[in-house]
């Protein structure tokens, strides 16, 4: 039995039986991403002395504490725009090759409350700006089931690295499809939460009206346990929502299950919309209604998304301007020129073309015309969601019209790569929370299934995506 | 311009009336240079809209953009920019397929009152400490900025 093949749950059975301890399946684990990462380029620093004494203090709460908890003990990785005090941060970025972490995030805070065991921080797409970590400052993450691919992104290393065995779990963060997309180009579960239930607190800010954290797991169980752990009400994050996880019972007979027709015409690669549809068709025979929907605003969606979020991030990175931290420009010789000089230094090409985009679309004399327009469509888009959801109780989907992609084969094309979050990016405009689940492989690639719920129906999400996942071992 | 000389930022940019007529023609100056402010504005709009309608971008666009960003852009990078923006608001322009909405505010993640007391929260001199850490130039516990004011 190899401990990095277990699940949160047989680690946790395994610790309570004592197979195991903390530190020998942490100890593992850094072995393994020795010797494996040169090729996956999953990590962009690993935490070895951390993991090591949290993975004594682990040890040392399970001796003491006959009801520890089901993350106790458990490596998993962080995305490395998620802080981890006294660890350095990059988002991905040379303007934060160096900084390190003054404090926790919410999330991570909540875990060492856990005991939880932090191997590393992984690689992204320079500040969560992509969808296949090329556009990391510092490496391209490599797909563990055919290293000539990308591995997705922007979560790209967290999800690559559950899928190569060197974290059991990880924390990524989806704007626009970051988590789900990674994790369908993987074969591992990802969730991208509804937008409030996770504190962002601690997160680097790309798009604050649709940043949300989420886990990236081995099974819909461990999902569901991360999830539990890391959600709630944060006073810290004012756009957190009281909101407090409890799972449910869900069948699959009787559920209405809606497939959105605009999400199935052209574009979509013909084996990966065979595998959705299989998946559908096992949810049909287990007694679902399957019920045709229309999301008619989705063609509109995508080019919103790409006026809102380099808005939004815009005025994010607005806060890199050499002074507090960052790459600092130390030849300028004034104030004006530190600022240009150094941002102009430390951002790579994405960055600046989404903070130019941004810019531009709330300039003067463009703003009715650009970011306000966005703001009137993604008013439709939630529409379509929640005049679907009086019809359906979930929907489902594909995550992205193709599977994994050769590295460099989008590269050249930036308007290519904005189109790979077409069915994961409307969700994010309405907030509604939506799951991956790996339902099958082309070519030996994997491929996600995407379930969407309501508002904070993560617990039917989790029933649904168990019940599958169990149909399609 | 009150403070002109504080607004550094506006480098390049008109900070006397006499710069500022001699950039626009505008008729009736009154004065009051919150309203010339106005009709500078409405007048850029105006050469604006002419060439929004094209999806087109200009390099001078694409330098007055990042000049607004505060981003320095190589030749080379303006160049390539200039291209992709072009063919990036291309696609923007089938937003205007749709009509318009009255109230947008249902869109955004509305209704949100979460406000605490604008107070300092208590926490050890090794936060601070660590907060100045990444600061490029500090002194006696202050982060050092260049001359703001000439």
């Amino acid at each position: 039995m190899d401990v990095l093949d277990l699940t949160i749950q047989q680690l946790h059975e395994g610790f309570k039986k004592k197979d195991f301890s903390s530190t020998e399946v942490t100890k593992a684990y850094l072995e393994h991403i020795k010797k494996t990462d040169k090729k996956i380029d999953a990590f962009l620093s690993v935490t070895e002395d951390l993991a090591l004494a949290q993975a004594k203090a682990a040890d040392k709460e399970m001796q003491h504490n006959k009801d520890f908890g089901m993350l106790c003990g458990v490596p998993y990785s962080v995305k490395d725009a998620i802080l981890v005090e006294g660890e350095r941060c990059t988002a991905g970025s040379n303007m934060l090759k160096d900084y390190v972490a003054p404090y926790d995030a919410t999330v991570i805070k909540k875990l060492k409350q856990e005991y939880a065991v932090i191997v590393g921080k992984t690689n992204l797409d320079e500040y969560a700006m992509g969808v296949s970590t090329e556009n990391s400052a510092f490496k391209i993450t490599k797909n563990p089931h055919d290293t000539s691919r990308v591995a997705g992104g922007s979560s790209g290393g967290a999800a690559a690295s559950v899928a190569a065995k060197e974290a059991c779990y990880a924390l990524g963060s989806d704007t626009g499809g970051s988590i789900r997309l990674p994790a369908s180009f993987c074969g591992v579960v990802g969730l991208n939460p509804t937008y409030g239930t996770v504190s962002r607190y601690g997160l680097i800010a790309l798009a604050s009206s649709l940043d949300q954290i989420g886990p990236v797991a081995k099974t819909v169980s461990d999902a569901k346990a991360i999830f539990a752990a890391i959600s709630g009400k944060d006073s810290r994050d004012a756009t957190s929502a009281d909101y407090r996880f409890t799972d449910s019972p869900v069948s699959l007979k009787g559920l209405n299950i809606g497939v959105p027709k605009e999400y199935f015409e052209e574009g979509i690669d013909q084996q990966v919309q065979a595998l959705i549809q299989q998946a559908i068709m096992i949810a049909e025979k287990k007694g679902a209604n399957i019920m045709p929907i229309s999301l008619p605003h989705t063609k509109y969606a995508m080019a919103a998304y790409y006026i809102i979020v380099p808005s939004e991030a815009s005025s994010n990175l607005a806060r890199y301007d050499g002074i507090r931290y960052g790459l600092s420009s130390q030849s300028a010789k004034d104030l004006l020129g530190e600022y240009v000089e150094s941002r102009g230094q430390g951002f790579g090409p994405e960055p600046k073309r989404r903070i130019l985009i941004g810019t531009h679309a709330l300039s003067s004399g463009y703003y009715d015309e650009y970011y306000h327009k966005a703001q009137e469509i993604r008013t439709f888009v939630k529409r379509d969601f929640t005049e679907a959801f009086t019809q359906v109780d979930v929907i489902f989907s594909p995550v992205s019209p193709v599977p994994a992609f050769k590295i460099g084969e989008k590269a050249s094309d930036p308007l290519s790569m904005y189109l790979m979050d077409i069915y994961t990016g409307p969700v994010k405009l309405a907030g509604i929370p939506a799951l991956s689940l790996p339902v099958g492989t082309v070519g030996g690639l994997p491929v996600g299934l995407q379930i969407i719920g309501n508002y904070f129906q993560e617990n039917k999400l989790f029933g649904i995506a168990k019940a599958l996942e169990e149909l399609l071992a | 311009m009150p403070g002109s000389r504080s607004c550094a930022l506006l480098q390049g940019y008109p900070r006397t009336r006499a710069e500022l007529s001699s950039w626009y023609p505008v008729e009736n100056f009154d004065g009051d240079f919150k309203i010339i402010i106005k009709r500078v504005s409405k007048n850029r709009q105006k050469t604006i809209r002419q060439n929004s309608s094209t999806g087109v971008i200009s390099k001078g666009d694409v330098l007055h953009i990042a000049k607004l960003a505060r981003l320095e852009l190589t030749e080379a990078e303006v160049e390539k920019l200039q291209k992709e923006l072009s063919s990036i608001l291309d696609y923007f322009a089938l937003l205007q397929e749709v009509p318009s909405l009255v109230n947008v505010a249902e869109g955004i993640h509305a209704g949100i009152e979460a406000t605490r007391p604008d107070l300092a929260r208590d926490t050890n001199e090794g936060f601070a400490k660590a907060l100045l850490a990444a600061a490029p130039n500090t002194k006696d516990g202050y982060i050092k900025v260049k001359q703001i004011l000439n």
